[in-house]
């Protein structure tokens, strides 16, 4: 990890802390992706940047500095605009791919 | 989310993209806010759904991510246009149709009575005609409470009233009062009078004082029982007189004359077998049938018709009548023929009418004692004449004749 690498993780991590301060929304103050789920079969993806890749397997979605790996089977995106995206179908595991 | 509705609306494409750099082709559609959903993918394709209008907007995105597009199907309301656009007589129609359901559903094409037992049907159309409630007029300026209230004011039978519309139906409901109290009876003083003349045969009274006695003999008119009771005094002087309604079962013989003429002509209906039955329209006032044109192919016939009429009003959703009316109309040809008795008939002719007013008389409860019948042949036909000698009820009910000179007696 690079000086600037640390230089935005500090920084990041005191976004956390002064969104915890104040009582403010992490995902505003930080500009973290936000993922809503129901059940097993639909998930609402809110704040990203776009889609890295698609696949009936999978979908990676690129948020603020790290990528997002939906699993499963049979996935569809059942709609795609400029604020959110809703995912269905089996979903397994939203995994976390932090970049080296 | 978008709503499937406002899809339809504007209309929507589905749309199949093939390509290497499918991902950032939906990232720049993104950016340039045009909206995908349903995307999936099929082995190396894939496919999405996009606004129509939004299309258009999509071939530099194309050509940047050197991916290719084609329609697979086209959805929604523009889409209907060109199909709406040959066939615009027949959704004129409908539309025409519509709107004229929609005028005419604000009118009263029906009206019905429910709950009247006592207060007839007539006189509630009676009511309605005062209160110019008709078909045709439109239900809004109907005011239904007035209306309710005016009701139960003309009936005082009317315990409860509730006029409302179902569909173009204007239902008049109403409840009677079951228990209804005894009216009180007003004494107005009324004499018995004789409806003929005769013999009295019996008399018994109920109510005032005889005038008459069994055996006398009575004209028409005469006071056979007088409602004006007189009070006497100690010397059987009368002090005043009190009025009452007489009352009393009075029998009188009394002759009756009866008189029947037949005619040796008689007219006999005979159907030539000829029979026209055709549909017909009528909407409001306007009555369609081809009778007349009938009639102009057929030219005008001297024989008469018997016509029978058979008209349905055309009902919608089981409420909603409409000024439509259609049925049929069965028209029979017939002609009169006159044919002549002969005198044996003839006299059989009057021998049962004679037989039947005998009869008629007898469940009147008029006892007959005597009676006399002569037949007279004539030119035209034959008279029956019947001398009948009959104990019958008489008396009928008249105003005091001496109620006037009573006061005037009273008074002196």
């Amino acid at each position: 990890m690079n000086k600037r690498d640390m230089l935005k993780q500090d920084m990041i991590s005191a976004g956390e802390r002064f969104a915890d301060a104040f009582s403010l929304p992490k995902d505003m103050v930080v500009n973290a992706t936000l993922f809503h789920m129901v059940g097993g079969s639909e998930l609402f993806v809110e704040n990203f940047k776009g889609i890295v890749s698609y696949t009936c397997h999978s979908i990676v979605i690129k948020g603020n500095n790290v990528k997002y790996c939906v699993c499963g089977e049979c996935l569809t995106i059942e709609y795609y605009s400029n604020e959110d995206m809703k995912i269905s179908g089996q979903i397994q595991e939203v995994k976390v791919i932090r970049e080296a | 989310m978008q709503n499937r509705w406002i899809r339809f609306v504007r209309g929507c494409l589905v749309i199949r993209i093939d390509g290497d750099y499918m991902e950032r082709f939906f990232n720049m559609c993104r950016m340039h806010d045009i909206d995908l959903w349903d995307i999936r993918k099929e082995q190396d394709v894939c496919m999405c759904e996009a606004y129509a209008s939004d299309f258009v907007k999509m071939p530099p995105l194309l050509r940047k991510t050197g991916t290719k597009a084609s329609v697979v199907k086209k959805r929604g309301l523009p889409f209907y246009f060109p199909f709406i656009k040959k066939r615009i007589i027949f959704f004129m129609g409908v539309i025409i149709c519509l709107a004229m359901l929609n005028y005419v559903t604000e009118y009263v094409w029906a009206i019905e009575y429910v709950g009247n037992l006592q207060v007839s049907d007539d006189e509630l159309s009676d009511f309605l005609e005062q209160e110019s409630i008709h078909y045709g007029m439109k239900k809004s300026s109907l005011n239904c409470e007035e209306k309710e209230k005016r009701l139960r004011e003309t009936f005082q039978n009317v315990t409860w009233t509730s006029i409302y519309f179902e569909g173009t139906k204007l239902f008049i409901e109403i409840k009677e009062n079951e228990k209804s109290e005894p009216v009180p009876i007003e004494i107005k003083g009324t004499d018995i009078v004789a409806n003929e003349s005769g013999t009295i045969t019996s008399i018994v009274t109920r109510n005032g004082v005889p005038k008459v006695k069994a055996g006398d003999t009575v004209e028409k008119g005469q006071v056979l029982v007088s409602g004006s009771v007189p009070v006497y005094d100690e010397s059987q002087t009368v002090v005043k007189y009190q009025i009452y309604d007489a009352d009393a079962d009075i029998y009188i013989r009394t002759p009756i004359a009866y008189k029947t003429t037949i005619s040796s002509g008689y007219p006999v209906v005979v159907y030539t077998g000829n029979r026209i039955k055709m549909g017909f329209a009528q909407i409001g006032d306007y009555h369609i049938d081809a009778m007349p044109i009938l009639d102009f192919f057929m030219g005008e016939s001297k024989n008469l018709y018997e016509t029978i009429t058979e008209k349905h009003q055309v009902v919608l959703l089981d409420n909603i009548y409409l000024p439509v009316y259609y049925g049929t109309i069965n028209r029979k040809e017939y002609y009169i023929k006159y044919f002549t008795y002969t005198e044996d008939e003839m006299k059989s002719k009057l021998s049962e009418n004679y037989e039947k007013f005998i009869l008629s008389l007898q469940e009147k409860g008029v006892q007959i004692v005597e009676k006399n019948v002569k037949m007279v042949k004539n030119s035209k036909g034959m008279d029956l004449y019947g001398d009948i000698l009959a104990i019958k009820q008489t008396g009928e009910t008249a105003a005091i004749q001496a109620y006037h000179n009573v006061d005037e007696d009273i008074e002196e």
